[in-house]
């Protein structure tokens, strides 16, 4: 019975349930946006490594992310390739350089990961394959995904970094990240060329990867015993955690998406709230009639939910499919791994459903207004 | 409770048989408002509403009719005094057990409260799926019967919107008649109504009162209805001034219950008598019995006076409550006295027929005669 009045009550007044379920439709994509972002944006920290070969990262103490990872001396990870267990310890070297496009324009921030192409960090095919490109002298890879304002990425294209021209070698396609607009890849050599100031004994990052079969806590304890103190060891996953953590909780990216999606949930649960309430006070003669002839609350409160629940499920459909065409192109633009997975699938819907219930649990107020005694 | 069950079909419902009331109001006072404000909208109510009576009620507006009615519905919550209905005592229900008993009662309001979204006969269904036990079939089938029944049979599949006034009143008469409530609580329900549904309705309603027995109480001041009320219950200022009998049988047996002579039929036997009796009226000395005539008849006086007058000389004067022309009935001589009415007179009188039927029925009745006849020669 509840259901079929409330089915009623909705397709009879097409309008107003159709403007409803427009509101609920936009709240829920929000919500799927906003949840999309805060689990996809933290992960961007991590966008970098995912496609880095290693087991533990070894970084200095003060290590934030990536982008401010800090140096340590690379006499730390050298001990550390002798530490039973681990077959590679490679060097990773980051900075920050001022771009400048030979026609001019600003001076523009672009990082510069300095690697030994033969220890094949990057578990990149165009990386690899472009080795060769990266031993020659004053040239570099540029990450496809760097921005616009750079100027053309053409392949021998002459640019200036640091004061120091550098050639454009070739492209290769991994995402920024939160590594700044634009990212550059070059062989040691070419780093010290760029950042001539810096000492080759320092470095930023530590790869390790481990001998087959080796006990992974076993070489993190022995690791932390033979490195200096100012100097910690991560594991893949805690590097995950640590980057995550750091992100939702130390940046405004989790409160601004935490916020978003907070206020997206408001704002379905008010527009829901708003259609059951003028709903109810269009029928609260309807809803005392039903009362006085002997229906009990909890089947009039059945129907408010049922109308609510109706009203969701309508947008949370068509909620869903915009949300994986917008989950697409945010994913082609940022290459941020926005994704629909089961956890954020099923938290859209039970917010979708949280937003049903809640709203109608505030209209029943409004609904005991009705006064069985004043019909007559 | 037997509401909605398959018509329980008494066919000859019995005026004077004592039955259960539906609904009994006693002492009952009502208060609107608190503190200062508060003021009394009902004084000492007490009302019995037996099964198979339209019980009209008028009165002017604020007078407390409608906050009676909520009462007895229960609908509002009891403050002073005693309401039963249906065999239950309202003041000790819960909210949950009143619910309960509302279901069983055919409320029928001045708004009509159909639901916008839903056609006639779903608006009509609302109220069958309170009773709960019928199939969707079953349900289909009654909603359309009692909509047909009351000149919708076109119109079931409409929305109120499509439907006039009147005939959204009238789909609101449907759902609360479709279960066959045993008590019927109506204000101004044909307020709305033009003449011929009105006829209609009112059919209805006399057709559930004789048949299953219902109990009716009405608010409305619609002459049509009151010309056909079993009772007249006028309300002014939150008080019953008055509560008339319309329906003769009914008033007869109200009247012969206190005549001693009558006082050992049984029921079945009194509503024999009294559905027997005609009213008459005299003007003041108008002589009802000639001296001498032969008598066919029995009178009972209900309202004035007469005077026995033997050769001349009055030798008695019987008032209310009193009956007279029984001798020559009883001995089949002529009459022996002139009969004058001193006062306008209302009288019930019994043709010699029935009263051999009645005597012939009821030892007790014959005893009775017998008794007084021996104690006026």
């Amino acid at each position: 019975m509840p259901f079929q009045v409330a089915w009623r009550v909705l397709s009879h007044q097409k309008g107003r349930t159709a403007l409803a379920v427009g509101g609920v439709f936009v709240a829920t994509l929000l919500i799927f946006v906003e949840l999309g972002f805060f689990i996809a944006v933290p992960q961007g920290g991590m966008l970098t490594y995912d496609h880095m070969r290693f087991d533990l990262l070894v970084a200095s103490n003060r290590y934030v992310f990536m982008g401010q990872s800090w140096q340590f001396p690379r006499a730390a990870l050298a001990a550390a390739a002798n530490v039973p267990g681990v077959a590679a310890a490679s060097p990773v070297y980051l900075g920050d350089a001022k771009w400048q496009n030979p026609e001019g324009g600003p001076r523009i921030d672009v990082t510069a990961i300095g690697f030994d192409p033969p220890t094949r960090i990057f578990a990149v095919p165009d990386i690899d394959r472009q080795t060769p490109v990266l031993e020659r002298a004053d040239t570099m890879l540029v990450d496809s995904a760097t921005r616009s304002i750079f100027g053309p990425l053409t392949t021998g294209r002459t640019v200036d970094l640091n004061g120091r021209s550098m050639t454009i070698g070739g492209e290769y396609r991994l995402g920024t990240g939160f590594l700044g607009l634009g990212v550059v890849l070059v062989d040691p050599a070419n780093f010290f060329r760029i950042f001539a100031r810096r000492s080759p004994q320092q470095i930023n990052l530590g790869l390790v990867t481990l001998r087959p079969g080796a006990d992974r806590d076993k070489v993190v304890a022995a690791l932390r015993r033979a490195l200096p103190p100012d100097v910690q060891v991560f594991t893949r996953a805690g590097l995950t955690r640590y980057e995550i953590a750091y992100w939702t909780t130390k940046t405004a990216t989790g409160v601004i998406f935490g916020s978003g999606l907070i206020v997206a949930f408001i704002v379905g649960l008010m527009i829901l709230y708003q259609t059951l309430a003028t709903q109810i006070a269009r029928q609260l003669p309807q809803f005392a009639m039903l009362k006085a002839i002997g229906y009990r609350n909890r089947t009039l409160d059945a129907i408010v939910l049922v109308e609510a629940l109706l009203i969701t499920l309508g947008a949370f459909l068509p909620g869903l499919g915009a949300a994986l065409g917008l989950y697409f192109l945010i994913r082609r633009e940022t290459l941020l791994p926005v994704t629909l997975t089961g956890v954020e699938l099923s938290g859209v819907f039970a917010a979708a459903a949280a937003m049903a219930i809640g709203s109608a649990l505030f209209s029943l107020a409004r609904l005991r207004r009705a006064d069985p005694a004043d019909i007559f | 409770m037997a509401v909605g069950r398959e018509k329980p079909r008494t066919p000859d419902l019995n005026p004077c048989e004592l039955e259960a009331p539906l609904a009994r109001a006693e002492g009952v006072n009502f208060f609107y408002g608190v503190g200062d404000a508060r003021f009394q909208v009902l004084f000492d109510i007490a009302l019995d509403i037996p099964p198979g009576q339209l019980v009209v009620m008028t009165g002017p507006s604020g007078s407390g009719k409608t906050t009676l009615l909520t009462l007895i519905g229960a609908l509002r919550s009891l403050q002073q005094g005693r309401i039963d209905v249906l065999g239950h005592d309202l003041a000790r229900l819960d909210p949950a057990a009143l619910v309960r008993v509302r279901r069983h009662i055919g409320f029928i309001f001045q708004m009509h409260n159909l639901f916008d979204a839903l056609s006639a006969y779903e608006n009509v269904k609302m109220a069958l799926q309170l009773a709960g036990r019928h199939s969707a079939a079953e349900m289909r089938a009654r909603g359309v019967a009692m909509l047909d029944r009351l000149g919708l049979g076109h119109r079931i599949d409409h929305k109120p919107r499509a439907l006039s006034g009147g005939q959204r009143q009238r789909v609101a008469i449907a759902r609360a008649l479709a279960n066959r409530p045993k008590l019927v609580l109506a204000d101004e329900p044909t307020a709305a109504l033009d003449p011929d549904s009105t006829r209609n309705v009112v059919r209805l309603f006399k057709e559930l009162t004789v048949e299953d027995g219902t109990a009716i109480l009405m608010v409305t001041h619609d002459h049509r209805i009151i010309e056909l009320a079993d009772r007249l219950v006028h309300m002014v200022d939150g008080r019953i001034v008055s509560d008339v009998i319309l329906n003769d049988a009914l008033r007869i047996c109200e009247f012969l219950k206190d005549v001693d002579a009558f006082k050992a039929l049984t029921p079945n036997e009194l509503t024999h008598v009294a559905e027997r009796m005609r009213r008459r009226h005299y003007m003041p000395d108008e002589v009802v019995i000639h001296e001498g005539e032969a008598g066919h008849e029995l009178f009972l006086i209900s309202e004035g006076e007469v005077r026995i007058e033997r050769g001349g000389r009055e030798v008695a004067r019987l008032g209310a409550g009193e009956f007279f022309g029984e001798l020559a009935l009883l001995s089949g001589n002529p009459r022996n006295a002139n009969v004058v009415a001193t006062q306008p007179l209302e009288a019930y009188v019994l043709g010699e027929a029935d009263f051999q039927d009645a005597l012939g029925a009821s030892v007790s009745f014959r005893e009775q005669l017998r008794r007084v006849y021996f104690l006026r020669h």
